[in-house]
């Protein structure tokens, strides 16, 4: 990957303690309104300048799969997996396995598909 | 008459047999019991026996042969021992994280349960789930280390059961939570999963045992 400096993205501090349900009818703080908001802006910045968006998980009240599948499969499916996987970077402390699963969901994008 | 002397053997007997348990608890004690009883018996058998002879003589090779042997057979059983400590304790650990993981579940199907008969979501028990499923993922990693830190464990795979915990989050937190309480087919996924991994954990707890 490119030297330049990667983009910071922490889901507390730029989107909300309380992550959400999948869509935006269903709730606040949807999956589909941080992909929209702060995920896909955040993640043509990062394209533009040819850098990584490292994506902090921490310090939130949890996730749903509903929310995570929402946002960053909803990513992979415009994006296409192997191009959000070369330009995204996850970390999470706090839950052992949550990278790996958002990985997976990016992974999987295109066979969970809810909005087709 | 009798039953008193027979009463007076058993409690001879008895006696008997506590000291030898006694003794039976240092290793040093066997070995010199078993030095006694062989030099004994050595003495006091027959020089020579159907086609076997015994000469009556110790030359200096036998000696350093016997105390070669001796300290061979010494270093060995040390060695053996410590082997044999450490696997236990390494079981020992990996039993008892196995056990972790088996008691988060537990718990995690528990507030399941409480929000699958409550018939609604609160933000309490959307936060209880999330955290309960948290702590149980958690405990699985942090079996995992405890197993990558145990090479003589090698091939226990945890494999079945972390494909199975990303199915529990799933199952868990995936449509319809957080936005409306968990349906009849939640409910049976989830207890199919929950048996499933209960499951995996004993038969693990097997495999650590029989290593």
């Amino acid at each position: 990957m490119s030297k330049r400096e990667a983009l910071q993205l922490n889901i507390l501090r730029d989107f909300t303690l309380t992550p959400g349900p999948r869509f935006r009818h269903e709730g606040p703080f949807s999956g589909e309104q941080f992909r929209e908001e702060v995920l896909v802006p955040k993640f043509k910045e990062a394209l533009q300048a040819k850098t990584t968006l490292h994506v902090d998980l921490d310090g939130t009240a949890g996730y749903g799969t509903s929310f995570l599948e929402e946002s960053f499969g909803g990513l992979a499916r415009i994006y296409s997996p192997d191009l959000v996987l070369k330009h995204i970077e996850l970390k999470s402390e706090e839950d052992a396995y949550l990278a790996e699963d958002v990985i997976a969901y990016i992974e999987e994008a295109n066979d969970n598909d809810k909005t087709r | 008459m009798i039953m008193t002397k027979l009463g007076r053997i058993r409690e001879s007997f008895y006696r008997s047999l506590q000291r030898l348990k006694l003794a039976v608890r240092s290793d040093w004690a066997v070995f010199l019991y078993g030095l006694v009883i062989g030099f004994s018996l050595g003495f006091i058998s027959p020089r020579s026996f159907a086609l076997i002879t015994f000469k009556n003589e110790i030359g200096v090779a036998d000696i350093l042969n016997v105390l070669s042997t001796l300290i061979v057979a010494v270093v060995i059983g040390l060695y053996m021992n410590k082997q044999f400590s450490d696997i236990r304790i390494e079981k020992d650990l990996l039993i008892e994280n196995a056990k972790e993981v088996g008691n988060s579940l537990k718990e995690t199907h528990r507030i399941f349960l409480d929000s699958y008969y409550q018939q609604a979501v609160s933000e309490k028990s959307v936060r209880e789930i999330k955290n309960g499923y948290k702590s149980f993922s958690n405990s699985v990693r942090v079996l995992e280390n405890s197993l990558r830190q145990c090479p003589r464990m090698g091939k226990v795979s945890l494999e079945e059961i972390k494909a199975l915990r990303r199915e529990y989050r799933a199952i868990l937190t995936n449509d319809p939570f957080p936005s409306s309480a968990y349906t009849i087919s939640s409910y049976n996924n989830e207890d199919k999963a929950y048996r499933s991994l209960l499951q995996s954990i004993q038969s693990l707890i097997l495999e650590i045992n029989r290593k």
